[in-house]
């Protein structure tokens, strides 16, 4: 093949009567060239963007400052919370505790303090042991809730006048003779008002007497000279 | 920028527009190397319909692959290569053919035989270009586009030296298909 031929063949090739492609298939080239290209536009700006408001806060150094504080301060309050998590861990592991355990807890204020499980344990065993004395003690108050004062009036057994001034102090020994035979007097005016259910009669009969006698250290009312009565007997 | 500008501007050169987001750069580049590249996988194909499609795909590759391109190599070139990859993917599928070549080489000549030298003896050319093996034809036809042996090395992803012995293989057939017409 020479240098002829090959130019003739070159020459028919040029004017090969291929028709261009079609107008759809370019209209379809360059609608996709022409999106590329504004997606790069659009890229292209917002890393302009990211660009420049970098430099705009390197060059700043207030906001440099400002920036770097509330990192601090993130940083600090990351470490705080963390560490107060620590802190509390141990109350929140401590699932041994019974209902009870928790409110002697609460009450005294050990919920703030940082104890180990067995101190906790301990600490409500003896809890438990204390509260056994005022438990028993207070066993017939609990009783008496239930019922009503008069209830307690009705069957009041009231002291002598001897048992009443036990504990009083008189500065002279005339007064507590007279004391006594006033006291042996209201009780059994209070006996009789009572036995006839006349409740509030003896209240005041009782009130008079406290009165009269300041010295005598009755208790405040009736129902509460008849609630400690009613103790003593159940103790005994 | 006017479209004016970007036709006086290289390949290469409209390229890194196009990759900055100027569309118009591309239109210009599109424009210039349409018709070759359809002509460059028409003349390889069964139908117009599949040449469409694979210089559709063609020129797809070249849009979403502009980050890849490097301004080191030529622009025509990188897009040859992909418009051989999609050629030799078709070929795989279908088969290749050298009949479209042909029929446009007969068609042309019929149109143009006066104005051709006396040394080409067309008819005995077309039936010899029909036994050519495609690897041959298609440097053939890389070469008439004007690539150098080094490009089409590139393109078609041979040593240079295959490519030159590819030619060789082909001129020595047509040549001689001529000589025993002679």
């Amino acid at each position: 093949m020479t240098e002829q031929q090959f130019e003739d063949l070159k020459l028919l090739l040029d004017r090969s009567p291929t028709p261009p492609n079609s107008e759809q298939l370019d209209k379809q080239i360059i609608g996709a060239a022409r999106r590329r290209a504004s997606d790069v536009k659009l890229r292209a700006k917002t890393n302009n963007r990211v660009v420049e408001l970098l430099r705009q806060f390197s060059s700043n150094n207030a906001v440099a400052t400002v920036a770097v504080s509330l990192t601090v301060t993130f940083v600090v309050f990351s470490v705080m919370s963390q560490m107060a998590f620590l802190y509390q861990a141990p109350d929140q592991n401590s699932v041994v505790g019974t209902k009870d355990t928790s409110q002697d807890q609460r009450r005294d204020n050990s919920a703030d303090i940082a104890i180990s499980i067995e101190q906790t344990q301990q600490a409500s065993k003896a809890a438990a042991s204390s509260d056994a004395i005022p438990r028993i003690a207070q066993a017939p108050m609990v009783n008496t809730s239930r019922l009503s004062k008069n209830e307690i009036l009705a069957d009041l057994v009231l002291p002598t006048a001897e048992t009443l001034l036990q504990g009083a102090e008189f500065s002279k020994d005339g007064e507590r003779a007279l004391a006594s035979a006033s006291v042996t007097t209201a009780l059994t005016d209070i006996n009789n008002y009572i036995r006839q259910g006349k409740l509030e009669n003896a209240r005041d009969r009782y009130d008079r007497l406290r009165r009269s006698c300041m010295a005598c250290s009755l208790p405040s009312t009736l129902d509460a000279l008849a609630l400690g009565s009613r103790t003593q007997q159940s103790r005994i | 920028m006017r479209r004016w500008i970007y036709q006086t501007m290289s390949d290469e050169a409209l390229m890194a527009a196009y990759c900055r987001g100027q569309p118009l750069a591309f239109e210009c580049l599109y424009n210039r190397h349409k018709q070759k590249l359809f002509n460059f996988l028409n003349r390889q194909c069964h139908n117009r319909a599949i040449s469409e499609e694979l210089t559709h795909d063609t020129w797809i590759a070249v849009i979403q692959n502009t980050s890849s391109y490097q301004a080191k190599a030529k622009f025509t070139t990188w897009v040859f290569s992909i418009a051989h990859n999609r050629l030799v993917d078709y070929w795989r599928k279908h088969g290749a053919t050298n009949r479209p070549l042909v029929e446009q080489l007969k068609e042309q000549h019929a149109v143009t035989e006066d104005r051709l030298s006396e040394s080409i003896e067309l008819e005995e050319l077309m039936a010899k270009l029909q036994m050519l093996p495609t690897e041959q034809i298609e440097t053939l036809l890389l070469k008439i586009e004007g690539f150098t042996y080094m490009e089409i090395a590139s393109i078609t992803k041979a040593k240079q030296e295959t490519v030159k012995s590819r030619l060789r293989y082909a001129n020595n057939s047509l040549r001689l298909s001529m000589e025993v017409k002679v």
